[in-house]
């Protein structure tokens, strides 16, 4: 009834139709689904290798920065006086305003780096139940600027751009250059303050002039010539408490001895420590 | 051989035999390949694009918190979350109605482009064939760090099982082929139709509405003696009167059992005198030209007469349908042993004619 070649394009149009059709089939069966979920990646824990390991409990640390973090762990994981009572270490550096008045309640870390005032502020009687284990202070901190030394006065402040940690609970980048500009009665108005969600965007705006001044230590990543203004010489740089129960001087001193790891961040400034009530305060050697 | 085989041999040969052939199997080889590649990257494609979606959504954030502090991005801290990340993506699952991939594992390549791969996924060894395929793929997922925005890869492994991919994909390419066969005849009969209607109604949604009429419109043969018009499938045609009546002439008879509707031409020296009689009734009573029908009853039936009119309708009805759908409403011819002449009859079968002798008034729209 039909010519050869109409039936042949017919064929392979029709063809072409249930092709498509077998291939969207096709492709409906070969539909995967892919699962996965993602943990934290503010921490690092290390086995002690007691043995018993993974059902002991952990020793938990809460830093403030991921730097050294595994070197502190390793060194406390190979610690004899650790490996006793923990199957494990374990340093975290969860986002310091992450932490919760039940975190302090519950005891959920051995080792927490942080200000007094801002643990005090979660837990009124927090000096109750923990003990400062080491402290770190007459810590130096500077009005730093690229272009001109920084002078305290209002005038010099007038119509600068400030590079601010938005973090409450800072001193360095919150705290303290907030506390300076008040003194010298530099207006909120008068100057623009800019924040930051990490201090590492805030010191990369900084050397790249895109904000005037900022504050800071005196060990900086960046080589780049800065003029410098002290503000204050007796900050406290870091403060360590542990639980009054973990009071064995044994894994005291070794927690201390990990933490001075951290020594070189703070170079030339004084270190106060302390093992435990003054009756059974022990040298560490 | 079962007795079901021999049924189906005997039911349609043909069908067996063309399945059989070598062209048919090369097409199914061809068909089988296609789909399996097409699959398999479906396969591989979905999966990436799923990990990929459900990494955005959750890495940033965790990234974000991890060094929100770090102003030191050192290698070490980078070191630090890339090996807790892989130890995360040992957890990938990836799953599938048909199962197609197997053994997924995920790998991050770098955390941003400054930092190398912590731990390169390993490939496996050449192991003896067990019918799995190793695939892979990479893919990019930015997050942001201080005012940067950062890229980490990933790689995602993968083994594809290929006798389920080839048998699906084989069992998928037998049922278009089968398909190709049996199942678009009613297809390949009604689309000339459409096309056609299309051509006569113009290319507008108006005209495709009576190109799809005339294409779902029974076969069949209607002849109009009021309008001196046939209905082919929907199509009307009007004809010139004369011819029309032999059209209709040879169409009664053809609903005449014992002939078949096969018409012997008359001798070209003895003109056919019953014939005419029947042609002349049918003319006068259904409004036939005058003169061919003094003609007729003058002269009896000629085959001369008979060639022309026969062969008028066919130029109008290839005119107006083309060659190819005119065929099947025309007239076939053959020697009759006897007398060594030819006779003739309408190809289209009694069953799909209809003969209306009174004034129908919905020709135009047949139901």
């Amino acid at each position: 009834m039909l010519t050869s070649t109409g039936t042949s394009r017919l064929g392979w149009l029709a063809g072409s139709v249930l092709l498509l059709v077998a291939a969207a089939v096709s492709g409906v069966l070969s539909r995967h689904e892919a699962q996965i979920s993602l943990g934290d990646y503010y921490h690092y824990q290390c086995p002690t290798g007691t043995g018993e390991s993974a059902t002991g409990p952990a020793l938990r640390i809460l830093s403030v920065i991921p730097t050294h973090a595994a070197d502190i762990a390793d060194q406390l994981c190979r610690a004899p006086a650790i490996a006793q009572h923990f199957a494990s270490v374990k340093v975290s550096w969860k986002p310091r305003t992450l932490l919760s008045t039940a975190d302090l309640v519950n005891q959920r870390y051995d080792v927490i780096w942080n200000r007094q005032h801002f643990l005090t502020g979660l837990m009124p009687d927090f000096n109750d139940h923990y003990d400062t284990l080491l402290h770190y202070d007459n810590y130096s901190v500077f009005w730093l600027s690229l272009n001109s030394p920084p002078r305290l006065t209002a005038e010099y402040f007038q119509g600068k751009r400030i590079g601010l940690l938005a973090d409450d609970s800072s001193h360095t980048h919150n705290l303290l250059p907030l506390t300076s500009l008040h003194s010298v009665e530099a207006l909120g108005e008068n100057y623009t303050p800019v924040y930051f969600d990490n201090a590492g965007a805030l010191y990369d705006s900084f050397y790249r002039g895109q904000i005037d001044l900022i504050t800071g230590g005196l060990n900086l990543v960046n080589d780049t010539p800065v003029y410098r203004t002290l503000v204050d010489n007796s900050a406290t740089a870091a403060t360590f408490f542990v639980p009054q129960q973990l009071d064995d001087p044994a894994q005291r001193c070794e927690i201390v001895s990990a933490l001075r790891i951290l020594t070189q961040l703070w170079q030339g400034i004084e270190t106060h420590q302390n093992l435990g009530d003054s009756s059974t305060a022990v040298a560490c050697p | 051989m079962t007795a079901a085989v021999r049924i189906a041999v005997a039911a349609d040969r043909s069908l067996l035999r063309r399945t059989l052939s070598r062209q048919f199997l090369l097409r199914w080889l061809m068909c089988t390949v296609l789909l399996s590649v097409l699959s398999a990257a479906m396969a591989l494609g979905s999966a990436t694009t799923e990990l990929r979606h459900s990494l955005a959504a959750q890495l940033p954030p965790r990234l974000a918190e991890s060094l929100q502090f770090s102003f030191v991005s050192s290698a070490e801290t980078i070191a630090l979350v890339s090996e807790a990340l892989n130890r995360d993506l040992a957890s990938l699952t990836v799953t599938g109605q048909t199962g197609l991939l197997q053994n997924c594992h995920a790998g991050l390549q770098q955390l941003l482009a400054s930092a190398a791969a912590p731990s390169p996924l390993s490939h496996p060894g050449a192991s003896p064939w067990s019918g799995l395929l190793p695939v892979s793929t990479s893919l990019d997922v930015d997050w942001s760090h201080g005012d940067y925005t950062e890229t980490a890869s990933f790689q995602l492994q993968c083994q594809l099982h290929a006798p389920r991919l080839l048998g699906i994909n084989a069992a998928l390419a037998l049922l278009v082929l089968l398909g190709m066969i049996s199942l678009p005849v009613s297809l390949s009969q009604r689309l000339p139709w459409l096309l056609l209607g299309l051509k006569r109604h113009g290319y507008t949604l108006g005209g495709l509405r009576q190109a799809l009429a005339i294409a779902v419109s029974p076969a069949t043969l209607r002849f109009d003696h009021q309008r001196h018009a046939v209905c082919i499938h929907g199509v009307t045609l009007s004809l010139p009167k004369t011819p029309y009546f032999y059209y209709a002439w040879y169409a009664g008879l053809r609903l005449e059992r014992e002939t078949q509707g096969w018409v012997l031409n008359p001798a070209t020296d003895r003109p056919d005198r019953a014939s005419a009689s029947t042609l002349i009734e049918l003319m006068t009573s259904a409004g036939g030209h005058q003169k061919a029908i003094n003609d007729l009853a003058e002269h009896g039936l000629r085959a001369k007469i008979l060639d022309q009119n026969r062969n008028k309708v066919k130029d109008e009805l290839c005119r107006e349908l083309g060659d190819t759908l005119a065929a099947g409403y025309l007239f076939e011819s053959e020697r009759d042993a006897r007398t060594a002449r030819y006779r003739y009859r309408l190809v289209c079968p009694p069953t799909r004619i209809r003969l209306l002798k009174q004034a129908p008034t919905s020709i135009d729209h047949p139901a």
